[in-house]
């Protein structure tokens, strides 16, 4: 006899396993999904990191043949969102950019809140429950 | 009293009264009614100085540039509500931002959380 009733009972299972860390990277693979295809050779890491703080990691192939890296750092500060990229000048994040990076932090909690904590979404309850 | 033909009689009243058989008699007389203190060679004044101004170049461009100055408000004031309108969109982006990494934070601690409190009382699997 199955210990777990389905899919979802054995997922919570899973994820109940999991440290922080473990969970952040679980969540940046959904996150990396969310602005397209990557590029042959290329990485890409977009994940929550706290509460006021999203990152956005990207690797590609230069024309040169070498890897080429940028970290972008979002935070949340009061009623801006700044962003910061490998010690470049800070700037606010504003208009189509705004409304871009908040689409997909949306995004990425509908698709993480589904698949890894296994909650919907809208009411919060776990899905196991509704189930 | 003052005579039918004199425009400048002081009581008008008066004036209107000795009036009353013309066509616009009575509506005039009503107007007296009205209007006890009413001048008739003001309101001639006031006619000719209407006129002057209707026909004066001057103030067709007067007009004009009062409409210029109207047209600048109407688009100063858009423009205000545009970037009213933004500000408050980009501030419910934020917020919304605020909200969604909190409850990710909070449910990735809580999920951590509740299993190191199983090992902490010995419960964990």
């Amino acid at each position: 006899m199955a210990i777990f009733k389905n899919k979802e009972q054995r997922h919570a299972a899973k994820v109940s396993k999991m440290s922080r860390r473990q969970l952040i990277q679980a969540e940046s693979e959904i996150g990396r999904t969310l602005f397209g295809p990557i590029p042959k050779g290329g990485r890409r890491e977009f994940f929550c990191l706290d509460e006021d703080t999203w990152i956005w990691h990207e690797e590609w192939v230069g024309p040169d043949g070498k890897k080429i890296f940028k970290t972008t750092r979002y935070e949340i500060r009061g009623s801006e969102i700044i962003k910061s990229q490998d010690g470049e000048k800070r700037s606010y994040v504003t208009g189509e950019e705004l409304r871009n990076l908040v689409t997909a932090m949306r995004l990425y909690y509908d698709r993480v809140t589904r698949a890894i904590y296994h909650r919907d979404p809208a009411t919060g309850r776990k899905l196991v429950d509704i189930l | 009293m003052t005579p039918a033909n004199d425009l400048r009689g002081s009581d008008s009243r008066e004036y209107f009264a000795s009036d009353l058989e013309t066509p616009h008699g009575v509506y005039i007389e009503g107007i007296t009614e009205r209007m006890p203190d009413f001048e008739p060679a003001s309101i001639q004044t006031e006619i000719d100085q209407i006129e002057a101004f209707a026909n004066d170049r001057t103030n067709h461009d007067a007009y004009i540039e009062s409409m210029t100055d109207a047209s600048r408000y109407v688009a100063q004031v858009e423009a205000l509500n545009a970037e009213r309108r933004e500000a408050a969109q980009n501030a419910a982006f934020v917020q919304l931002a605020h909200e969604v990494s909190e409850w990710l934070t909070f449910e990735r601690d809580y999920e951590v959380a509740d299993r190191e409190d199983k090992r902490d009382w010995g419960l964990a699997a």
